[in-house]
Order: structure tokens, then sequence, then C-alpha cells
């Protein structure tokens, strides 16, 4: 041993208090403040008991703004795990400055979430907007933030950021493949389709899995994106739950309530949150 | 035929990163325009470039983009040192004593995946009442809670990489348990801990959601402030097209610096909030 055991614990004090300060003593105050009518003015407010949770969990749009956070995630997961295995496919082969094109792939995970979709208010824009133009001039009429379309439209900005993030991880799954295994199939007259299906995916079934967890928590998470293009809009079409809660707060100026809600988030999210845990866990010790 | 499929590749390829690229390349292409060049229809693909766009962005757009972007670096900074101060112990205490390794970490990698939000209302309640509302510092704090968890995974996984018999050896010839930490695993860990500082910083710099919450306007960072842009007096898209690429940019060469620990970054960290 090299320490003793009271040393570890004088180690372990600052992210110990930090998280006391930061985490425990914010949450026991969301408590107190769910249970209270807390508003944005700071006025004081007036004990209410449960009041906030039974107008939470009887607002129709709370249970809507879950289900779309989860419909988002699922769509948004699957268009850019589709995208990023075909990249990875793409770039899973020797050629010239390979490394300088992964580099340039991967500039748009660095951007802020925010000022991507910024970006696009610019590229969408009906009047300076270059999209709409060529569109236009191709004949295509559309309206992206129509409601017919604005879910095809965010999911679109959505991968176009975050698929170089699926592309890397699948792109690092397959060079651990042997190539044995390709070259025994190809003497054994398999087609490149054959060998995909019977040898690359199911050998990717593990970091595939890894990658559609950690980017379906991620994109029901989002609240960045769609507070910059839709806030939330048009109508609640597009309020995840984040925005939900947001503006909860901050536009009914509801703290109590917003408190009360992200505490029924945090229950209605715990079960799958421990499974993820132990997953991450297991995998990262 | 061998050269006919090789030109489709790297059409293919060039394709591809046009598309993920374009809104990068489009931003700075309008920031370089002039007002007229922007509004002309069909779009210019050819200009005269000018920077005029960038010295309003700081001089002359009413709003305190300087400013803003100080507080982004002060910000970002800040964070990525109390994180990394709090998580280079704590991170050694569990790999070397199992201290809070089951039940502490789990705990803390909890936090990076629950929704930020759920932190921010507390977060402005108790800001509100304690006076930490538009404040640098209020935003620190906030940015450490969502940084920690990733900073500590780094460092956990760093750290039972490190033989312990170096240690041990320099226990043996009379070096103090502090001094172990701060001259043989601090050194030995360095790389991995710049990165996870970068990381930090990037993160934190591209904060949104805390900064709309918890900052009005002196404390208000790039990102946010970039979004001012275009409620105000009219939309001028080449100041909003300038800050951006401003705003973008010092994420962009750190990247540069971190290139090897991205992908183990991004994935653990189930990327930002």
């Amino acid at each position: 041993m090299l320490y003793t055991r009271k040393q570890a614990y004088w180690m372990m004090a600052p992210l110990a208090v930090v998280v006391i300060a930061l985490v425990a003593f914010p949450t026991l105050y969301a408590y107190f403040v769910s249970v209270h009518d807390a508003r944005l003015s700071g006025a004081s407010a007036s004990f209410i008991g449960l009041n906030n949770y039974t107008a939470t969990l009887t607002n129709g749009s709370f249970y809507g703004s879950i289900w779309y956070s989860a419909k988002f995630a699922l769509f948004a997961t699957i268009a850019e795990l589709i995208a990023g295995v075909g990249l990875a496919l793409l770039f899973n082969r020797t050629f010239r400055a390979k490394g300088l094109f992964t580099s340039l792939l991967l500039l748009p995970l660095m951007v802020a979430p925010s000022l991507f979709a910024l970006i696009f208010r610019l590229m969408l824009n009906d009047f300076v907007g270059v999209v709409p133009y060529y569109l236009n001039e191709w004949g295509i009429r559309v309206q992206p933030f129509d409601p017919a379309l604005v879910n095809t439209t965010l999911i679109a900005i959505d991968a176009l950021q975050w698929t170089p993030f699926v592309f890397v991880i699948v792109y690092a799954g397959l060079a651990t493949i042997p190539d044995e295994l390709y070259e025994a199939a190809r003497v054994d007259g398999a087609s490149p389709v054959q060998s995909f299906v019977r040898i690359t995916l199911p050998l990717l079934v593990p970091t595939l899995a890894i990658v559609a967890f950690l980017r379906g928590i991620d994109a029901f998470k989002i609240y960045d994106m769609i507070y910059v293009l839709t806030n939330g809009g048009p109508g609640e079409l597009t309020t995840s739950v984040s925005l939900f809660i947001y503006k909860k707060a901050f536009l009914e100026g509801n703290i109590g309530e917003a408190a009360a809600a992200s505490i029924l988030l945090t229950f209605i999210l715990a079960p799958l949150l421990g499974l993820a845990v132990k997953f991450i866990v297991r995998r990262g010790a | 035929m061998k050269t006919a499929r090789r030109m489709v590749f790297w059409l293919l390829l060039a394709a591809i990163l046009l598309v993920f690229l374009f809104p990068l390349l489009l931003d700075f292409q309008t920031s370089l325009k002039t007002e007229g060049d922007i509004a002309s229809f069909p779009p210019k693909w050819v200009f005269t470039p000018t920077l005029e766009h960038y010295e309003n962005v700081f001089s002359g757009s009413g709003y305190p983009f300087g400013q803003f972007f100080l507080n982004s670096f002060v910000i970002a900074s800040g964070t990525s040192i109390v994180t990394v101060l709090v998580c280079i112990p704590a991170a050694y205490a569990m790999v070397r004593f199992g201290v809070g390794l089951k039940k502490f970490f789990s705990f803390i990698i909890s936090l990076k995946l629950l929704p930020p939000i759920v932190f921010a209302i507390p977060y402005f309640a108790l800001y509100q009442f304690a006076g930490l509302l538009d404040t640098r510092t209020g935003l620190i704090w906030a940015a450490v809670v969502m940084n920690v968890p990733l900073t500590l995974m780094l460092m956990v996984g760093f750290i039972q990489e490190l033989p312990v018999e170096i240690e041990e050896a320099a226990l043996m010839d009379g070096c103090s348990p502090g001094g172990i930490l701060a001259r043989i695993v601090f050194p030995l860990i360095g790389p991995g801990v710049a990165a996870a500082a970068i990381l930090t910083f990037i993160f934190t710099w591209n904060e949104f959601l805390f900064v709309r919450i918890l900052s009005d306007a002196r404390a208000m960072t790039t990102t946010v402030g970039s979004t001012l842009f275009i409620q105000a007096y009219g939309i001028r898209w080449g100041d909003i097209a300038a800050a951006i690429a401003l705003s973008v940019l010092p994420p962009l060469v750190f990247t540069f610096f971190v290139q090897r620990y991205l992908v183990k970054g991004l994935s653990m960290g189930a990327v930002k909030g």
C-alpha cells in the first residue's frame, strides 16, 4: 500500500465538496422550489404542496415533449447510423491524404450546436439563403420550416453535425476486424455484399450499439439547435422536453413548476440511466 | 476500369466533404461579403472580400462582442482549471485505493446523462437567491458540473494505465504522497490532462443553455451573444456571419491539439450538453 486510506479520502475531498456544492445542494433546493409557487420575478413564494407536480403530470404538453424528444432521438440516431456507417466503409481503404480528410470531416463536431443552427438560419433564409434559391431554380418549392417538413429539416441538420461522430467510432471499429476473415471469404467466393452482411455487420454490432446509445442519449437532450431554429414551433410541433421546461420557467415564469417537471423527468429517466451507467462503467473500467 | 473507379471514389469523397463543410465555408464566405453581395440574387460566388463585418462586430454592432469574447475565454479557462484540479486527486484515489470507484463514480457519470435543463432550473433559482446570476463565477461553477464526469473518466483511464511500481520506488526514496502526485503522476499523465482540459475548454466555450439562462449581459459568451444579432435591428447577416466565424475559431484551432484524444473524449462523455 502506498498511502493510508485517510490520505485517499483527502484526495477525494475536493471533488466531493464540489459535487455536494454543485449537485446535492441545488438538487435539494430544486425540491424546495418545486413545492412552492416560485416565480421568475423572485418574489417570495408560498408553499403549495404537490400542486406543481399534479399540474405537470396532468399537462399533455409535458408528455408530448418527452415523446417528441424520444422520436427525435430515434430518427436522428437512425439517420446518423446509416450515414456514418456508409462513410466509415468508404474510408476503410488506403488513399492519399486520408488523415487530412478524416480531420476535416470531424470539424462539424467541434462547432457549437447553437452556432451550427444559426448558420442554417442564414442558409435556409427565404431572402438571402442559398438553399431556397437553388431549390427554387430547380423547380423545387419547399418551405423547410413548414409543419410538414420541419422535423426532416431539424434531423437533417442534426445529422450533418453528428454523422462524423458515428463515422469515427465505426471507422475505429472496422479497423479491428482482421483482414484474414475477408480474405477467407473471398477465397470461398463471397461477394462484397455477402462479406459485408455476413462478416462486417455481425462484428460491428457492439460498436453500433455503443454509438446508437450515445447518440440517442445526446439527441434526447436536444435544446440549443431547436431553440435557435424553431423555438419549439410551429405551435408545439418541435418542443423537446428541454425546451418545454425552459418555456415553463422563462416564458411562463413558473420556476416552481419547471423544477417539478425537471424532477419528474429525472424520475422517468432514472431506470434507463441506471442501465446506461452500468454499461458505461463496465466498458470504461 | 480501375481509373474510372478511382475517379468515382474521389468525386464521392469531394461531394461528401463539401456537404459536411458547406455550412462552415458558407458562413465564412458570407462574413467577407458586403450586405449588398449577401442579398444579391443569384448568390454571388465571386466578390471583393471585405472585413467590415469583423470591425462591425467589435465596434459598431451595439453589442459588446469583445466583452463576450473575453467572457468566453475566462469562463472556459476557469472551468478547465477547476475541473482538472478536482478530478486528478480524486481519480488517483479511485484507481489506487478503490475509494468511491463503484457508487460515487457511477453517480458522477449519471450527471452527464441527464438533460442539462434539469440542472439549469435549480441553478437559476439558487443563483437568483445567492446573487450569482450573470456572473462569470456562476457560469464557471455550472460548467464544472457538466465537465467533471468526462474529465474524471479520462483521468481514471489514464491513471489505470500507469504502472504502480514507479510510485512505489519514489515512495522508497522518500517522496511524500503529495510529491508523488505532483512530480510523478502528473507529468506522466500530462498529455492526457492537457487533452481533457482542452476538451473541457471547447465544450464550455460552445455551451449555450446555461449561458442563455444564467447570464443576461455582463457574463454573456459568444455562443449566446451571436444569436442576439438575429433579433436586433433588422437582420444583418454579415455581422452575424462574422460573429459566428469568430466564435467557432478557438474550438476549431484547439481541436488540432486533441485529435488523438478526440474520439475517446467524445464517446466517453456521450458528447456534450
